[in-house]
């Protein structure tokens, strides 16, 4: 069966392959490759057999050394499948895949083998045909990083075999990022898959709707399973149009959806069983809601489709335990629930915005002079934390900074982060905790000196050992290799400036008083 | 090493972008732009009355606005028809090219000749002999070699060997090669010594194998397995492909061999006969030659050239289209109509033009081929016959595809990252990272009172940052290292702004031609 939006592309493919296929064909697919690949496989599968047509469906991120490449195209074609028992022999009495010359004489042994095979009788004379042969290689964007010598030889491969043979590569990449620059590979047939249309991409995702008899799937709700998935596609087409991401967060969106009119069934089935008094006996069908309760559906879920997209497209989480996490309550319909807070509004926590939290107080200083010195540039150090005896303004660069030249120059946290040595970390720390700790402290009558406090803390054993933590939980990175003895250990902060900003606001500290950077 | 200057996206002439239409042939633009608008530009004056009305008088050809139904009768033959024109567009017919009076015969002709002569003269009477063919891509050096050994094979079938420069990559490949071909065209068992690392399948190897010269067999091999060539029981044709690869090899051992065993080889003295034919695109391949190797070398140089004029090129268009059918298949009056419905195609003016143009681009006719593939696999019992319009999709498809076509189905983020990234580079910051383009982007939300987009959580906009690093938009300026953190790897971006500005314009979105336009008063 072809897709849906996908007939004129089957015809033409059809067409080319029965009629006289070119030796190299080329299809630059950006949105929905894998749907193209399986458009192509179902076409090649359902060619006619006489003359034979064998073909091959590789994924070049799979076969990313030539022998890989070699023999799973020559197993595919002689549709032979390596068995234990017999020691998982290849396909043919010798090894075809020692380099490019043995790949080309399988292929020759393939055919020849085949067309034993395949014959034909015309006018009492038996004569056998040679076979055609489909190469057909996904995501061939990686053949350019793994076997970049291969794809000469591979776009010439009809020609050097002399077999009636067709390359067809797909790709994200267009030819002319893959081509080799100096090189003689020929130019291939582009072919342009379709762009699909809304009606084409709800189609493709109605198509996996399994239509078993259990309740959530059952035949019945198509059509509120279709207006389902338009309006899904209303929401998630700006962001995403592949069939296959929308049928993840269908998949994960339909059974809290359909809860409710699965819920007011089992009611009324349960009242009318009590009613009649025999529970086995009464068949009570599932039916399709009315349009009123459709509305009522759609309304009430509408807005957790963004929050499915937003979680579910990055793959933030899974599909499983988002639809655990977003069950409506129960009985939604009958209760006459307006649908203003269907979901509880659990902001979606980052994995370290939830670390953060159980940081002591000390890790959160330290990490926090970390994100200063990776973001503040060194030579800003003395005049955004210099303590002189005036107490001069600590003065920021105002405005729009301009470098020479006139280019905007950008800011350090957009270009991430810097190297900076432990010392100055610790020596941030020791003003950041002077500044901002001093309330928090315990008594202390023994240090008499100002700082003196802040210089014992920061050379506490537990300080050094908070870094190491840190860096354990790679919310520190060290740069410097540990073996390395001389000059202090480098580290970089792997916080984002949102983490940092809501450590700051923990501590109390006015983080961007202190970035010397506007924000 | 081959000259990139004969391909067809490397011409320097200009932007080749397909929709603006070249002023080659001098027509002037207010003609052109109405042929282009109306996709059969036929003026009623061209169908003779005979013409248009065969058989039915229901049935109209092409040429009306409205093109009926094809009769019943005539599906078949159409059917057979298109497996016709597709089998004459995988393999060109022949044509005898146009050549005004007292002028020289086309070069491909005089290279025939010259290389049947050669190749008699190592097959029938055994002599020794090489010779370079030169051409441009797509000239037919492959076809040539093809029609003249098979000329010769109908006296004497020699043993051709066939090696080709990028699959042979270095001398130790092209010497098993050879003894395999050798092998299996005269059922003797030939070894050249490499039987010792068969047994070890390490994936390492042939990594290694593939470095060249570090597994050069050792040059013993070379003078004993080729010196071998002339005592054969066939006369050997060798045919080296992509021949200038073959003198990047070290020492230009193989090359070297074969020369001085064709240069020994003497007529009468019992042996063989030997010849060596190097197939190359490269026009200085006789300077990459060692010098004793080009003193072996008989300097023989045949040049092989595409169509001459456009005269050829239409021709060979008409023969390729009107290729005749078999007896089997062939309908009273179908020839008639459909050799009528190609030559009104083919007078089309846009037509013309447009093959014109292809032909002063590209004189390879495996382009001419592929242009004309898509049109006639298209043809349909529904519309029966070519049309202009299929034609110049498919040229804007097939000659010089616009990469980036595809920039205006991208989803709204990415355009909207896409402009970020114009943005960035007008502040004078070619490369960029992630977290810049977000910040631009968040800024622009916060200023436009019309926000389309909601960017809580960020991830969308994150996938969509990946997704144009996916189809190349985005190319990574430096190797992906783990130190980095992914928002700020620094990338550049593939697309200029005038491509930009056109998928805007055709989108067509307010708030997102505003903002590029800004990027616009800070260049200005």
């Amino acid at each position: 069966m072809v897709l849906p939006g996908y007939e004129t592309f089957a015809t033409l493919f059809t067409g080319l392959l029965t009629t006289a296929p070119p030796p190299f064909i080329y299809i630059h697919d950006v949105s929905t490759p894998h749907i193209t690949s399986s458009v192509i496989s179902s076409v090649l599968a359902a060619l006619p057999d006489n003359p034979p047509f064998l073909h091959a469906i590789v994924d070049a991120s799979t076969c990313f050394t030539a022998r890989l490449l070699y023999d799973t195209v020559t197993q595919k074609l002689a549709n032979w499948t390596p068995a234990w028992e017999s020691g998982c022999q290849l396909w043919g009495d010798q090894r075809w895949n020692d380099n490019f010359d043995g790949f080309i004489h399988g292929l020759r042994a393939i055919s020849v083998e085949r067309s034993k095979s395949s014959t034909t009788k015309t006018r009492g004379k038996t004569t056998q045909l040679t076979p055609k042969m489909a190469i057909v290689i996904e995501r061939a964007e990686r053949l350019k990083e793994f076997l970049p010598d291969l794809l000469v030889p591979l776009s010439r491969l009809a020609e050097s075999a002399r077999l009636d043979l067709t390359i067809i590569l797909i790709s994200e990449y267009p030819w002319q990022e893959l081509r080799p620059l100096v090189g003689s590979a020929p130019d291939p047939l582009y072919v342009r898959p379709p762009e699909l249309s809304k009606t084409d991409t709800i189609q493709i995702v109605v198509n996996y709707f399994p239509q078993d008899e259990s309740n959530s799937h059952n035949p019945v709700l198509l059509p509120l399973y279709r207006q389902f998935l338009s309006t899904l596609y209303d929401v998630c087409s700006p962001f995403t149009r592949d069939p296959n991401e929308l049928a993840y967060i269908a998949a994960a969106r339909w059974p809290g959806f359909i809860a409710p009119v699965l819920d007011e069934y089992r009611r009324l089935r349960g009242e009318i069983c009590e009613d009649s008094g025999d529970a086995e006996e009464e068949e009570f069908e599932l039916t399709a809601p009315t349009e009123d309760a459709r509305i009522r559906l759609i309304r009430l879920f509408t807005p957790s489709f963004t929050t499915a997209l937003e979680a579910l497209y990055p793959r933030l989480s899974n599909a499983t335990d988002w639809a655990a996490d977003n069950q409506p309550q129960r009985n939604l319909l009958s209760s006459g629930f307006s649908g203003a807070n269907l979901l509880d509004k659990s902001v979606l926590q980052t994995s370290q915005g939830s670390l953060t939290d159980i940081l002591p107080r000390m890790s959160k200083f330290i990490l926090l002079a970390a994100f200063l010195a990776s973001t503040n540039p060194t030579k800003s150090d003395i005049r955004m934390f210099g303590r002189a005896l005036n107490e001069r303004k600590k003065r920021r660069r105002g405005g729009v900074a301009t470098s020479r030249g006139g280019t905007v120059k950008i800011p350090q946290r957009h270009l991430g982060p810097i190297i900076f040595p432990v010392d100055r970390l610790l020596a941030i720390l020791g003003i950041l905790i002077e500044e901002y700790d001093v309330d928090s402290r315990p008594p202390a009558p023994e240090y008499k000196l100002p700082g003196e406090y802040s210089d014992m803390e920061i050379r506490r054993v537990s300080t050094h050992s908070g870094v190491m933590e840190l860096t354990a939980m790679r919310l520190l990175r060290r740069v410097s290799p540990p073996e390395r003895l001389d000059g202090p250990p480098m580290f970089r902060c792997a916080i984002t400036y949102d983490v940092a900003l809501r450590v700051a606001k923990d501590l109390g500290v006015p983080l961007n008083d202190l970035i010397s950077e506007p924000t | 090493m081959k000259s990139p200057s004969i391909h067809p996206h490397v011409i320097p002439v200009g932007p080749t972008t397909p929709s603006r239409p070249r002023a080659l042939p001098p027509t002037s633009p207010g003609k052109r732009r109405r042929n282009e608008r109306s996709p059969s530009p036929e003026p009623p004056r061209l169908p003779s009355p005979s013409k248009r009305t065969v058989r039915s008088g229901a049935f109209t050809t092409p040429g009306t606005t409205r093109i009926a139904k094809l009769p019943a009768h005539y599906h078949p033959c159409l059917q057979a028809q298109k497996r016709a024109i597709m089998a004459a567009l995988s393999n060109p017919p022949d044509i005898d090219m146009e050549g005004d009076q007292g002028e020289t015969p086309p070069a491909n002709e005089l290279a025939f000749d010259d290389l049947c002569d050669l190749l008699t003269g190592s097959v029938v009477r055994g002599e020794g002999n090489s010779c370079l063919v030169i051409g441009p891509r797509g000239s037919g050096k492959t076809r040539l070699v093809d029609r003249a050994l098979s000329q010769v094979s109908n006296d004497v079938s020699p043993i051709v060997i066939r090696l080709s420069g990028d699959i042979q990559r270095n001398d130790r490949l092209a010497i098993r090669e050879i003894a395999w071909q050798l092998s299996h065209q005269t059922g003797k068992q030939i070894t050249v010594g490499d039987e010792e690392d068969s047994d070890n399948p390490d994936i390492n190897e042939d990594e290694m194998e593939q470095q060249g010269t570090a597994s050069l067999p050792p040059p013993a091999y070379l003078p004993s397995l080729i010196s071998t060539l002339p005592s054969q029981p066939k006369p050997v044709v060798v045919i080296l492909d992509a021949f200038d690869e073959f003198a990047l090899h070290g020492r230009q051992a193989l090359l070297y061999c074969l020369l001085d065993t064709v240069q020994s080889c003497r007529v009468g003295s019992g042996l063989n006969g030997l010849a060596i034919i190097g197939v190359t695109n490269r026009v200085d391949t006789i300077n990459l030659l060692e010098k004793r190797v080009k003193s072996r070398f008989s300097g023989r140089m045949l040049r092989t050239a595409g169509p001459r004029n456009v005269k050829d090129w239409w021709k060979l268009t008409g023969a390729i289209l009107t290729v005749p059918l078999g007896k089997v298949d062939d309908v009273d009056g179908w020839k008639e109509l459909w050799g009528g419905s190609v030559n009104r195609f083919l007078e089309e003016r846009s037509v013309k033009t447009a093959l014109h143009e292809t032909w002063a681009l590209v004189k390879d006719v495996r382009m001419l081929t592929r242009i004309l593939t898509t049109p006639v696999l298209m043809l349909s019992p529904a519309s029966p016959f070519l049309t202009s319009a299929s034609l110049l999709n498919s040229i804007t498809e097939q000659r010089c595809p616009v990469g980036n076509s595809f920039l205006t189905s991208l989803p709204y983020p990415a355009i909207c990252l896409l402009i970020a990234s114009v943005h960035t580079r007008t502040a004078g910051h070619d490369t960029f990272t992630f977290e810049m383009l977000h910040q631009l982007f968040r800024d622009q939300v916060r200023l436009s009172i019309v926000a389309p987009v909601q960017i809580e959580g960020g991830g969308s906009i994150g996938m969509a940052f990946e997704h144009l690093v996916s189809v190349r938009v985005f190319v990574g300026v430096a190797a992906a290292s783990s130190m980095v953190a992914k928002e700020f790897v620094k990338y550049r971006s593939n697309v200029d702004r005038e491509e930009v500005k056109k998928t805007v314009e055709k989108l067509g979105t307010m708030s997102l031609k505003k903002w590029l336009g800004k990027s616009q008063q800070v260049h200005n």
